[in-house]
């Protein structure tokens, strides 16, 4: 999230909106992002019925004893970002979508486990390849 | 390209739905990529 925010405005001169999709419902949506400092839009999807229309996967029992997540986990914290406790089905994997304005999916990620994320930087990189 | 490595090139037409925002607004995905491309992005849980 910290990567995304400090490229918002590289995604806005990319022509592009950047608009998350979470599990929470409104209150607890706004909360995230006012704590975060996210100048995007937030989608609320409690019930996970746009994750399941976009094929995000979830996780399997294993995915918590992944050694990437661990790492993760633990440079997040050394970096300042405490780990709180989650909200929202710990299962559910994220992803990224890249959608044109004919409203085709153009590129996609969709992370394999809880650390699998895209770099903010690949993400623009990817976007400014088709614009 | 590094963009292209990580991001998986698809085709396919997007779902489109009505959704609700954080702002306790509604309104259609399709009004989000209508004047420009857009960067949609799952997240896990909060916390």
């Amino acid at each position: 999230m910290a990567q995304l925010r400090q490229k918002a405005d590289d995604f806005e001169k990319a022509g592009a909106s950047v608009v998350l999709v979470g599990m929470g419902p409104p209150k607890e949506s706004e909360e995230f992002l006012e704590k975060f400092e996210l100048p995007f839009a937030m989608i609320c999807d409690p019930e996970r019925k746009l994750y399941e229309a976009y094929d995000l996967k979830r996780m399997g029992a294993l995915g918590f004893l992944s050694p990437s997540l661990a790492l993760k986990s633990l440079s997040a914290v050394a970096g300042g970002n405490l780990v709180g406790l989650p909200e929202g089905d710990v299962k559910q994997l994220a992803g990224v979508f890249i959608i044109d304005t004919s409203g085709h999916i153009r590129y996609r990620h969709l992370s394999a486990d809880p650390a699998d994320f895209p770099p903010a930087e690949d993400v623009l990189t990817t976007l400014e390849s088709i614009s | 390209m590094k963009g292209i490595i990580s991001m998986q090139k698809v085709n396919k037409k997007a779902v489109d739905r009505k959704v609700m925002f954080s702002d306790g607004s509604e309104k259609k995905l399709s009004r989000l990529w209508e004047k420009e491309s857009v960067v949609l992005v799952f997240i896990r849980h909060f916390g």
